[in-house]
C-alpha cells in the first residue's frame, strides 16, 4: 500500500520463464498456430508472449490417414500424427520468417528414441532465433516397446536428463495428462533438469459414428482439446504447481482472459492458447488485452503477482 | 472480421442464400471459400467452411458476398435463422481457387447439388474473358435440388440439367451429360459429391483433358495450421520404396491451403 513502484494504468504483464523474459504470459500452443506464418495475415505476432511452433522431428513426418479431426462437445479430437516438414526445412524455411518478429520463438520437438531427441536438440540448439525448446514427451519410445516417454517417471527422467545436459537453450518439458499421477512425472522432469513444465497436452479420447459404426478418426484414438478439458487441466496445473519448484505453463481449453487468469491463480506463470486459435486467430491478443484491463480495474501492478494466489480457505 | 447480414432467404427447401455486407474487402476469386462462425457460444464449436457463391454490387445499396448453403446440421440450422442486421464472423476469402485456362476451347463446369457454389463466379470470369464456349452441367435428385439454376440462365451460358427423377432436364446422371459433352479441347471443372467427382475425373482422364475438382473437407482453422483437412495425393512410384519417416515427399495436401481446388490427377481417389 502506498508504494510508488508503478503506474496502475500501465500494468506490467511481463513474466520470466526458464530464464527468458516474455512481454506477456500468453503464448500460442504447439500444433495450433502452424509455424506462425499461417496466422501472420490475421494477427500481430509481435503482441504475443511467444509463439510455440508445430512439433518438429528430425525427419519429415507424413502424418496420419484421414479423417484426422472431429468436433466434439465443447472441443475437438485430433489425430494429425505429428505431420511436419522436419528440422532441416524448418530451420531453413520457417525460422527466418518467425525470427523477424519481436515475439519469442519456442520450438516444440519430439522423437521416438533418446538418440533422435538428442540429435534434434543439438540442431535446434545451434540455430539462430530460438528462445527455448519445448520437449513433447507424449510420444512412443521405439526402444521401450513403444511406451510413451511421458507415462513413466524413469523414462521421463532419462530423456530429459540426456537432452538437458548438452543443451544451451532453456528446456520446457510438456507433460501428458494421460497418466495415473502427473506429479510423479513432473518431479521426474524436474530431477532430470527441466527449466519449466508445460501442461496439459491433449487428453486421449475417441468418438463413434453410429451410422457407419466406425470411429470418427481413422486412427480411432485422438487427442481431445478445447474448453471440455479445461477443468482437468486446471486441476493438474494446480497439482504440479504444488509438487515442483519449476515454473509451470498452463494449457488446456483457454478461450478467454478469464480462463487464462484461472490458470495463473492455480499456479501457472504463463499460459498457452491452443484450439481457440482455430476459431479466432486474434484470440491470444484479445486475452492479453483482457488481462491488462483486469489488472487496471483491480489496481494490480504486475501480472506475476497473481501466480498461485488461489485461496485455500473458505470463510 | 464481423460482417452484417443483409438478407438470408430460403431459395429452395433446405437451401438458403445468405447476403453479407462486404464493403471494402478483397473479392473472392473463383473457388475460394470463407470460414464462418455464426454463433457466439461453443456449440457448434468450430468455424465451418463455405464457398463464395456470388458478389453482388447494386447501383444503390451495399456490396454483398453471397453464401449459398444447404441446411445439413446444427450449424447450418442456426445459420438459417440469421436475420438482417445480425453479425457473422467471416474469415477469408481463403484457399486456392480454379486455375483459369485462357483461350482453350470448351469449358465444362460439372456441379452436383450444392456443388454449384463455386461456379457462378467462375462462369462470370470465363464469360468476361471470352475464354471460349462455357457450359454448365448441373445434376440433382430433382428440381428442388438445383439451387441457383435460374441465376445461371441469366449469365448467358449453355446450361444442361440432369435429374434422378427427370423433373427437369434429362433423367440421367450429370456424369452422363459430361460423357456426351466432352471434347478433346475441353477443360473440366467439377464440384459435388465424392462419387461424382471421381467419375468426372475418370472421364476427363480418358479424354486426356485438364480437370479441376473442388473438394470439401472437415476443417478446423482454414489457414493451413491444424492440418486436419488433409487429402492423400498421388505420389511418384518411387514413394513405396521410401521408409515412411524418411521421405522427402509429403503424401498429404491440405484442402484449405493447397486447395480446395486440385488438379484431379493429383488426388488419390481410392483414399478420398
Amino acid at each position: 500500500m502506498g508504494q510508488a513502484i508503478g503506474d496502475v494504468t500501465v500494468p506490467d504483464l511481463s513474466v520470466d520463464i526458464a530464464g527468458i523474459k516474455l512481454v506477456n504470459p500468453v503464448m500460442t500452443a504447439s500444433g495450433t498456430f502452424g509455424y506462425g506464418e499461417e496466422f501472420a495475415p490475421y494477427v500481430d505476432l509481435n503482441g504475443l508472449g511467444a509463439v510455440v511452433v508445430k512439433g518438429i522431428s528430425l525427419q519429415p513426418k507424413p502424418g496420419n490417414p484421414t479423417p484426422r479431426i472431429v468436433e466434439t462437445a465443447a472441443g475437438m479430437l485430433n489425430s494429425i500424427g505429428l505431420q511436419n516438414i522436419g528440422v532441416e526445412r524448418f530451420v531453413e524455411e520457417k525460422l527466418p520468417f518467425l525470427s523477424g518478429f519481436g515475439t519469442r520463438v519456442i520450438v516444440n520437438f519430439f522423437g521416438d528414441s533418446i538418440d533422435e531427441y538428442r540429435e534434434l536438440a543439438a540442431v535446434l540448439d545451434g540455430a539462430d532465433g530460438i528462445s527455448a525448446l519445448e520437449m513433447n514427451i507424449s510420444c512412443p519410445n521405439k526402444e521401450e516397446g513403444w511406451l510413451e516417454f511421458g507415462t513413466r517417471p524413469e523414462l521421463t527422467y532419462r530423456v530429459v536428463n540426456e537432452i538437458k545436459k548438452r543443451l544451451r537453450l532453456p528446456l520446457i518439458v510438456k507433460l501428458s495428462p494421460n497418466v495415473t499421477d502427473i506429479t510423479t512425472i513432473a518431479r521426474a522432469a524436474e530431477d532430470g533438469g527441466a527449466d519449466a513444465l508445460s501442461l496439459i497436452n491433449t487428453l486421449s479420447g475417441m468418438a463413434v459414428d453410429i451410422e457407419t459404426r466406425r470411429a470418427r478418426l481413422a486412427n480411432v484414438i485422438g487427442g481431445l482439446s478445447g474448453p471440455a478439458i479445461k477443468p482437468v487441466a486446471l486441476k493438474m496445473v494446480w497439482q504440479v504447481f504444488n509438487a515442483v519448484k519449476l515454473p509451470v505453463i498452463g494449457i488446456g481449453g483457454i478461450m478467454t482472459y478469464e480462463d487464462a487468469l484461472e490458470f495463473m491463480m492455480v499456479g501457472a506463470s504463463a499460459v498457452q492458447v491452443g484450439t481457440a486459435n482455430f476459431i479466432d486467430p486474434e484470440v491470444s491478443i484479445k486475452i492479453v488485452e483482457g488481462m491488462k484491463e483486469y489488472l487496471v480495474n483491480k489496481c494490480i501492478l504486475r501480472i506475476r503477482d497473481l501466480v498461485g494466489v488461489l485461496e485455500s480457505e473458505y470463510d | 472480421m464481423v460482417a452484417r447480414v443483409i438478407y438470408n432467404k430460403e431459395v429452395l427447401p433446405t437451401y438458403y442464400l445468405l447476403g453479407l455486407g462486404y464493403g471494402g474487402r478483397t473479392a473472392p476469386s473463383p473457388g475460394q471459400f470463407y470460414m464462418l462462425k455464426v454463433n457466439r457460444g461453443i456449440d457448434p464449436f468450430l468455424r465451418r467452411p463455405f464457398g463464395a457463391y456470388r458478389v453482388i454490387r447494386p447501383d444503390n445499396g451495399e456490396d454483398a458476398v453471397e453464401i449459398l448453403y444447404k441446411v445439413v446440421g446444427k450449424g447450418t440450422m442456426l445459420m438459417s435463422e440469421l436475420c438482417p442486421g445480425d453479425g457473422v464472423d467471416l474469415l477469408g476469402p481463403l484457399g486456392r481457387g480454379f486455375h483459369l485456362h485462357g483461350g482453350r476451347g470448351k469449358h465444362i463446369m460439372v456441379a452436383g447439388g450444392v456443388g454449384i457454389v463455386p461456379f457462378y463466379i467462375l462462369a462470370e470470369r470465363l464469360i468476361c474473358q471470352e475464354a471460349g464456349r462455357a457450359v454448365l452441367l448441373f445434376g440433382g435428385r430433382g428440381k428442388e435440388d438445383l439451387p441457383g439454376l435460374g441465376d445461371f440462365g441469366k449469365l448467358g451460358l449453355v446450361v444442361k440439367v440432369a435429374t434422378d427423377n427427370g423433373e427437369v432436364g434429362r433423367r440421367c446422371l450429370v456424369t452422363e451429360l459430361l460423357a456426351d459433352e466432352i471434347t478433346g479441347d475441353s477443360v473440366v471443372y467439377a464440384c459435388g459429391p465424392k462419387g461424382m467427382l471421381r467419375e468426372v475425373a475418370g472421364i476427363a482422364a480418358e479424354k486426356n483433358v485438364p480437370c479441376y475438382v473442388s473438394l470439401d473437407r472437415v476443417m478446423a482453422c482454414g489457414v493451413g495450421a491444424c492440418l486436419g483437412c488433409a487429402v492423400r495425393v498421388a505420389l511418384p512410384p518411387s514413394y513405396a520404396e521410401h521408409e515412411e519417416g524418411r521421405m522427402d515427399v509429403q503424401p498429404y495436401k491440405m484442402v484449405c491451403r493447397d486447395g480446395p481446388v486440385f488438379d484431379s490427377r493429383e488426388i488419390e481417389w481410392d483414399k478420398l
